[in-house]
């Protein structure tokens, strides 16, 4: 009962509840905004938040991700056009429902759904994160160091790009974790006589450079694109009747981006598109998927939203980021000093009850929003680009700046611009880099102290029962897609095969 | 000119393999610049190892790509599609870009965003003077307020 009432208490605080609505909107609105989401907003408001108090800086990371997962719903609603990657299921039936005059009705379901799924997801992670955290407690250097390998192996299951290439991006985030002084030895490493290097690369210039000036350049190319509103976003209600066709939708779609999102790597786009494709399986009139039904709209959003919370879970606990925006809450986490796993837990459980409320809280509030602003947000999405995106760039690199008061940082984080643009470019994400860079230096760290304690005997590792377990999911993680995949072919070329009754 | 699905080789999947392969390769020499510490102050394991085994899985990545970029499915062969040059516009983004962090330092952060704000719209395409000059200098009062007043950071 603890947690619920520490909870409570964060969210009876007026000052909490101001950071709150205010998060919550700011969220919203940039959601909002095709091309930017909470990965680029978080980064961008790296430099601020270490400035705060641990708490509300923490919180506000927490409130945005939130907010942002469920404002880009309202542009793939209205204008075809996913504000963030997690929404780009929601277009397949959200925008038919829009162009066949339900625009209102979609906004409803979606905004329902997104805050239904999003307060479930939110429980299950107030009581599965300590869990997880007291599980965590019995882990040493070997499990932490199998733990972390088992984080890097989920990228081989990052839908959408070459499992290949998404090794090869954390592998290059890893060799960026050991840039400046190796802290055993103090010998330095790839560092080229460059004194700013000595503390290591700056890890938020490169999050902002490799997310926000990545997408600057991509966005270049697409400044010829016009967005059009099908229709003006007032959201009605759900009726009895929806509510009835959908519950039980929005419930095992809750399921799904729970778990999803506690995966590692993991985050919103996968769950929502696990979500459709089972919502699709389970449906009765699959027909009418893709064309307006509302289990369809109703699935995705309950996932991405449940997501949020589930990839709290691994980043609180165990220090694992479940995916690109909550790989930077912890970066956020360990600039103000904070470790996050087992301790936070018993040191620190008012920050813990913040993040918990501010993310309960924010559901709650753009459910307000969304019900009585989508008009105006719907609008926020007519913001030329050509306006836009000058702004952001020097937002980006002022905020590269201030952390430091460093022109280097901001050389670095224009480096990283240019060659996240090429990453992209080439199919390396910039996910999988930032996994490496955070995992880094606790791969290297547990790796180090596991040869000590078990006198240079690394095989020692797999002798310990969770550490093991970690491994062998690791393989799993690894080889599942790849049997996945040759059984798919196997059975593509089985069905291609003439069969007796053709002849 | 050849048609993609005739081709049995995937070269930009075959070049990309290559230039990590390289990149591994030449961080690897690196490594050999780093200064040995005695056995005891390395508590076992030097500060070349971790490195090293990265850039060793990372061209053994590199190989496996090269391998499949030699003998591509089927499949992957029918969704080859060529890449064009990478358009003008984005080199000159980057150009600006790069130009605005190279004069903040040197003419000062607000006459920089005075420059690169309208440069960079204006490459983009906006012609609307009114909405630039407006929402621009709503930007550089925002930057003002947020950094120098709010955050107190000495912008150069």
């Amino acid at each position: 009962m603890e947690p619920f009432l520490l909870v409570l208490q964060f969210l009876a605080d007026p000052y909490n509840l101001f950071i709150i609505a205010a998060g919550t909107l700011v969220g919203l609105i940039v959601g909002a905004l095709p091309g930017l989401g909470s990965v680029i907003l978080i980064a961008l408001m790296l430099p601020f938040v270490v400035r705060m108090d641990p708490t509300t800086g923490i919180a506000l990371c927490a409130i945005v991700y939130c907010a942002t997962t469920y404002g880009g719903s309202i542009t793939a609603i209205l204008i075809n056009t996913p504000g963030t990657p997690a929404a780009a299921m929601t277009t397949f039936d959200g925008f038919p429902m829009a162009q066949k005059g339900e625009a209102g009705r979609a906004l409803g379901i979606a905004t329902f759904s997104s805050a239904i799924g999003g307060i479930l997801g939110i429980l299950v992670m107030i009581v599965a994160t300590p869990l997880l955290a007291r599980v965590a407690y019995h882990f040493g250097p070997a499990e932490f160091f199998a733990l972390a390998v088992f984080g890097m192996s989920m990228l081989a299951s990052i839908s959408g790009n070459s499992m290949v290439k998404n090794f090869i991006g954390g592998a290059f985030g890893l060799l960026l974790a050991t840039v400046g002084t190796d802290l055993t030895t103090g010998i330095e490493r790839f560092t080229f006589g460059q004194a700013d290097l000595y503390e290591g690369i700056a890890v938020v210039q490169i999050m902002i450079g490799i997310f926000a000036g990545g997408e600057l350049l991509r966005q270049a190319t697409q400044t010829k694109v016009k967005r059009e509103l099908v229709a003006e976003g007032v959201t009605k209600l759900p009726s009895l009747q929806d509510f009835k066709a959908i519950w039980r939708t929005v419930l095992r779609a809750t399921g799904i981006g729970t778990f999803i999102g506690i995966l590692p790597a993991e985050g919103g786009k996968v769950a929502a598109m696990i979500a459709y494709n089972e919502e699709m399986r389970w449906s009765k009139h699959k027909d009418q998927f893709g064309k307006g039904a509302i289990e369809g709209l109703a699935a995705p959003e309950a996932a991405n939203n449940a997501a949020t919370g589930g990839t709290m879970v691994p980043t609180l606990a165990l220090g694992i980021p479940g995916g690109g925006s909550t790989a930077i809450i912890l970066t956020a986490m360990l600039i103000l000093g904070l470790r996050p796993g087992p301790a936070l837990f018993a040191e620190q459980p008012d920050l813990l009850a913040g993040i918990f409320g501010a993310m309960l809280g924010a559901n709650i509030c753009f459910l307000i929003y969304g019900m009585v602003g989508a008009k105006f947000f719907s609008r926020i999405t007519l913001i030329p680009t050509t306006i836009l995106w000058p702004c952001v760039i020097c937002l980006a690199a002022l905020g590269a700046f201030s952390l430091q008061q460093s022109m280097f940082d901001v050389g670095v984080m224009v480096f990283f611009a240019i060659l996240g643009f090429f990453l992209n470019r080439h199919g390396f994400a910039p996910a999988p880099i930032v996994m490496g860079l955070i995992l880094g230096e606790l791969i290297e760290t547990s790796l180090k102290q596991s040869y000590l304690i078990y006198d240079g005997n690394l095989w020692a590792i797999l002798q310990q029962p969770i550490a093991l377990v970690f491994l062998l999911l690791s393989v799993v993680g690894i080889c599942g897609p790849l049997i996945a995949k040759a059984l798919g072919a196997w059975r593509a070329n089985q069905a291609a095969l003439p069969t007796g009754n053709d002849e | 000119m050849s048609h993609p699905a005739h081709r049995t080789i995937d070269r930009t999947r075959l070049i990309e393999a290559l230039v990590v392969m390289a990149f591994a390769v030449v961080l690897f020499a690196v490594t050999f610049s780093f200064k040995k510490v005695p056995p005891i102050l390395a508590q076992g394991i030097q500060p070349t190892v971790f490195p090293r085994a990265i850039l060793a899985i990372m061209f053994g990545l590199g190989v496996i790509q090269a391998v499949t970029a030699l003998r591509p499915s089927a499949e992957e062969l029918e969704m080859l599609k060529p890449k064009g040059p990478i358009p003008l516009i984005v080199v000159l983004t980057a150009a600006l870009l790069i130009g605005f962090v190279a004069l903040m330092p040197v003419i000062g952060t607000f006459p920089a965003l005075v420059l690169f704000l309208p440069a960079l719209s204006l490459l983009w395409g906006e012609r609307r003077w009114r909405l630039m000059a407006l929402s621009f200098a709503g930007f550089a009062g925002f930057v003002y307020l947020l950094f120098r007043l709010i955050m107190n950071v000495p912008l150069p």
